[in-house]
């Protein structure tokens, strides 16, 4: 029997596994004892990662759509000849970038730099991820915050921590492991606090929960900091020495008074103060958001709200502290670093010299095939796609048509397209239904790469199962199609995805993610390593959990962080008397991945799971509206658009506030076109709707 | 003696208790001991063994390799002594026992994870991992 140890490819823990092999087959599936993440624990998902495609198992060849609609299966070079050519033919008909790539945050380090060799410098096409769904708010607060996209702390904080707060986040059902973290700390009389609208799952295991009204999140932050400082609750230290602006940010607050917050948060004056204290009284005091607040309107500002917290009570840097970004995806971190979209291999600006030179120096090509500016937004592309200046779209490893918010414009937009490649291990997936070509792929059991996890974690998949004839992975997907457009010496140092990793570590040289020091043996069974991790000071880096700004040192040009805030915005996207209740989304069980697209197959999880989209509304709405348990009723969102759900009842959600899950296609149909204006992500959590019954 | 205790209200459906059991006996099999399903009105229905006082599985085994240990109150399971004729399978009342995935020929039964203790008392690790406080473990008497 083998052992292989390899890299759980589902949330953004990366949790490692045993997985023992006999004849091909996992025949057990074992957490790794003493990997520092998850120490011999798992959730189901991974648990289950062997199951994928044991009972639906696409072909391993490509499909090309006929004009009758059919499907023809082709090899693998007439299908990649064809994609190449279309790719071509389209950008010779209509320009450029009329063509346009949409990644994920779930493939290997090595498939995002290759695909953004490929697409973004050979090609000049945009490519965007849908990291720009979940993490693009985070990444974009760092890097004004802090300099770099780089949040600091390691998970280790979450048992150090003697005050914990969650803002927006769910750890419960979303992270379990991150939450089983939190039951480790042994912290005497330490605090769970959560700042959520929906009393969740974490909320109900939390010492304090603050039900705020939705969207009155940054007006809270910014109360409480008003509050710390009225009552002289921060570190002067800490802000005179390693921050910037402080000044403005303390007259700016003042314009949010106590009494302010609590009319506009619903929550009291009291349960303000209360928080400002467990704040000021904590010696550890460590903040967490997710997904509550990346996906707002005005959730750049929010998460940095966070930050100024951090930052102005000294809670940063140090064990059991910070402002800390809990990610969605298992490689979102390596998306944001290494897939060549909104910034290089490894970081730095497309129009930056002493970055172009290297890249090109590494890569081996001249500088005029680099890519020239950031990506087009996935959003601009999908509306680059309706306006008919984007004809060909090559997605993996993704599913839009059911993710992607007000999702009936993603299946209005590919109506349009010449070229629409999907690339995953299901041709199942509801963004294949429209499809013109479909490459399958093999899941990550038969794959080798690099993952990063939210605690700048690199962790090694290595293949657990052997491959059969004429399967591929993502990584020989696109440089098949890389080789068929003609790129020759381009490609040249990425044959394998570890000539890839080598070529990588090489653009990380130097910038605060250096990962020079990480070779590829160095990862196969090991215990992770995270960046930084520069080469020739792998000894004082040897500590196996490691946080950043211990120093004080940020990544700006002063080296300090700084203060960055602006007025609460007037709600873009209000109830009002026709839409006057707010649908909020997130995820609704541990089990179901996101779209459910890899864990239909599990057993364990079908057995739990409603089979029909569902939502939450609040006992006593549902008392005047005469609605049932598990209804059937139709909800009307202020997009336009209309789906049915059952009803679940609960007094979890707030009297004007819906709750459906996002496993189910029906959710995103109803969520708006709706951004943040600095990192494009979309508004999922608050859109107003109304109630219909069905007769 | 102690039984899992459950209290369906606080049941989130998280499988916490599935992967624990997996992981518990993690030597043996990759399968679960447990399980979660939704009742008809989709609530979560955890599903453990009870160890019953009047255990069907035993009373129909016709090799001994279910046995009610008259110490310690739970139904113990010896694959040794198992023929693999499923009698228990299709006798438990509450639809829990089935073989295991791969062989075929273990039944998987719920220890009370025993051996995860020194005294070989019970120490079920579903219950020490459930976030939710929705199984426990309770003190009977038979």
């Amino acid at each position: 029997m083998k052992k292989i140890q390899s890299t759980c490819n589902y949330c953004s823990l990366d949790c490692n596994l045993d997985f023992y092999v006999e004849e091909n087959r996992v025949v057990r599936a074992v957490p790794t004892k003493g990997y520092p993440v998850n120490d011999g624990f798992c959730c189901i998902k991974g648990l289950s990662l062997d199951k994928q495609q044991t009972t639906v198992k696409p072909g391993s060849l490509p499909k090309i759509r006929r004009e009758d609609g059919s499907f023809q299966t082709v090899s693998w070079d007439e299908g990649f000849a064809h994609v190449a050519g279309k790719l071509r033919e389209i950008q010779e008909k209509y320009g450029e970038e009329s063509v346009a790539g949409i990644s994920t945050g779930q493939l290997t380090l090595e498939e995002f730099a290759i695909f953004g060799h490929v697409m973004r410098n050979y090609l000049k096409a945009n490519v965007d991820g849908n990291t720009r769904l979940c993490m693009a708010t985070a990444v974009v607060a760092h890097k004004q915050s802090y300099g770099f996209d780089a949040p600091g702390f390691t998970l280790k904080d979450l048992e150090l921590s003697d005050t914990i707060i969650f803002i927006g986040a769910n750890p419960v059902v979303a992270h379990p492991i991150l939450w089983g973290r939190v039951r480790q700390n042994q912290v005497p009389g330490h605090k769970v606090i959560v700042i959520d609208p929906r009393r969740s799952e974490t909320a109900m295991n939390a010492d304090y929960w603050y039900g705020l009204t939705w969207r009155s999140d940054l007006l809270l932050l910014y109360t409480v900091a008003n509050q710390l400082i009225e009552k002289d609750y921060i570190d002067h230290g800490f802000i005179e020495n390693h921050t910037e602006k402080f000044e403005e940010f303390k007259e700016f607050v003042k314009a949010y008074p106590l009494e302010r917050g609590a009319a506009g948060t619903g929550l009291s004056e009291e349960q303000i103060l209360e928080l400002v204290e467990l704040i000021h009284r904590g010696k550890r005091v460590s903040f967490w958001w997710t997904m509550g607040v990346n996906q707002g309107y005005e959730a750049v500002r929010t998460a940095q709200a966070i930050i100024n917290l951090a930052l102005m009570t000294g809670n940063i840097g140090r064990p059991g502290t910070g402002a800390n970004s809990i990610t969605g995806q298992c490689n979102a971190m390596g998306s944001r670093a290494y897939s060549n979209t909104a910034v290089f291999f490894g970081g730095g600006d497309f129009t930056n010299p002493a970055r172009r030179e290297r890249i090109a120096g590494v890569l081996g090509v001249d500088d005029a095939m680099l890519a020239e500016k950031p990506t087009k937004t996935y959003n601009q592309i999908i509306e680059g796609i309706h306006a008919g200046e984007i004809k060909g779209l090559w997605i993996l490893c993704t599913n839009p048509r059911h993710s992607w918010t007000n999702n009936e414009t993603f299946a209005s937009a590919v109506k349009k397209l010449e070229l629409f490649v999907v690339q995953d291990i299901y041709d199942s997936i509801e963004s294949a239904w429209e499809c013109t070509v479909f490459f399958p792929v093999v899941p990550g059991l038969k794959k080798e790469g690099t993952y990063i996890n939210l605690e700048r974690r690199l962790s090694a998949m290595r293949p657990v199962l052997d491959r059969g004839a004429d399967e591929i992975s993502d990584y020989e997907a696109i440089l098949g199609v890389g080789k068929a457009l003609g790129m020759g010496d381009a490609l040249k140092g990425w044959e394998t995805p570890r000539d890839c990793f080598n070529l990588m570590r090489e653009c990380s040289r130097n910038m605060p993610c250096d990962i020079t020091g990480v070779t590829w043996e160095s990862l196969t069974d090991s215990h992770g390593i995270q960046w930084p991790y520069p080469e020739g000071r792998e000894e004082e880096n040897r500590e196996e959990e490691r946080r950043l700004y211990g120093d004080g040192q940020f990544f700006t040009p002063s080296k300090k962080a700084q203060f960055v805030f602006e007025e609460v915005r007037a709600n873009p996207l209000p109830v009002s008397g026709e839409f006057p209740y707010v649908l909020n989304t997130g995820r609704g069980s541990v089990g179901q991945w996101h779209t459910q697209s890899r864990t239909k197959e599990v057993r364990f999880v079908e057995d739990v799971s409603l089979k029909r989209a569902y939502l939450y509304m609040n006992t006593e709405l549902a008392k005047e509206m005469g609605i049932r348990e598990m209804e059937e009723i139709q909800v009307v969102s202020v997009n336009g658009q209309n789906a049915r759900f059952a009803v679940k009842i609960t007094d979890n959600v707030r009297y004007g506030e819906l709750y459906a899950p996002i496993h189910y296609i029906e959710c995103n149909k109803l969520t708006p076109s709706l951004y943040d204006p600095y990192s494009k992500e979309p508004s999922y959590k608050a859109t107003p709707v109304r109630v219909e019954k069905v007769h | 003696m102690y039984r899992i205790k459950i209290d369906r209200s606080r049941c989130i459906g998280c499988l916490t208790c599935v992967t624990a059991c997996v992981v518990s006996h993690e030597t043996e099999s990759g399968d679960a001991r447990n399980r979660v399903t939704i009742d008809s009105q989709t609530k979560p229905a955890p599903i453990f063994c009870r160890h019953c006082t009047r255990p069907e599985c035993v009373y129909t085994c016709m090799t001994g390799a279910m046995r009610k240990n008259p110490d310690t109150g739970y139904v113990e399971y010896d694959q040794e002594q198992c023929a693999g004729c499923y009698m228990c399978i299709m006798s438990c009342p509450y639809g829990i026992l089935k073989y295991d995935s791969i062989e075929h020929k273990e039944i998987m039964k719920c220890n009370m994870c025993v051996h995860r203790s020194k005294d070989g008392g019970a120490r079920p690790m579903c219950v020490e991992k459930c976030p939710m406080g929705a199984i426990s473990l309770e003190e009977v008497q038979e």
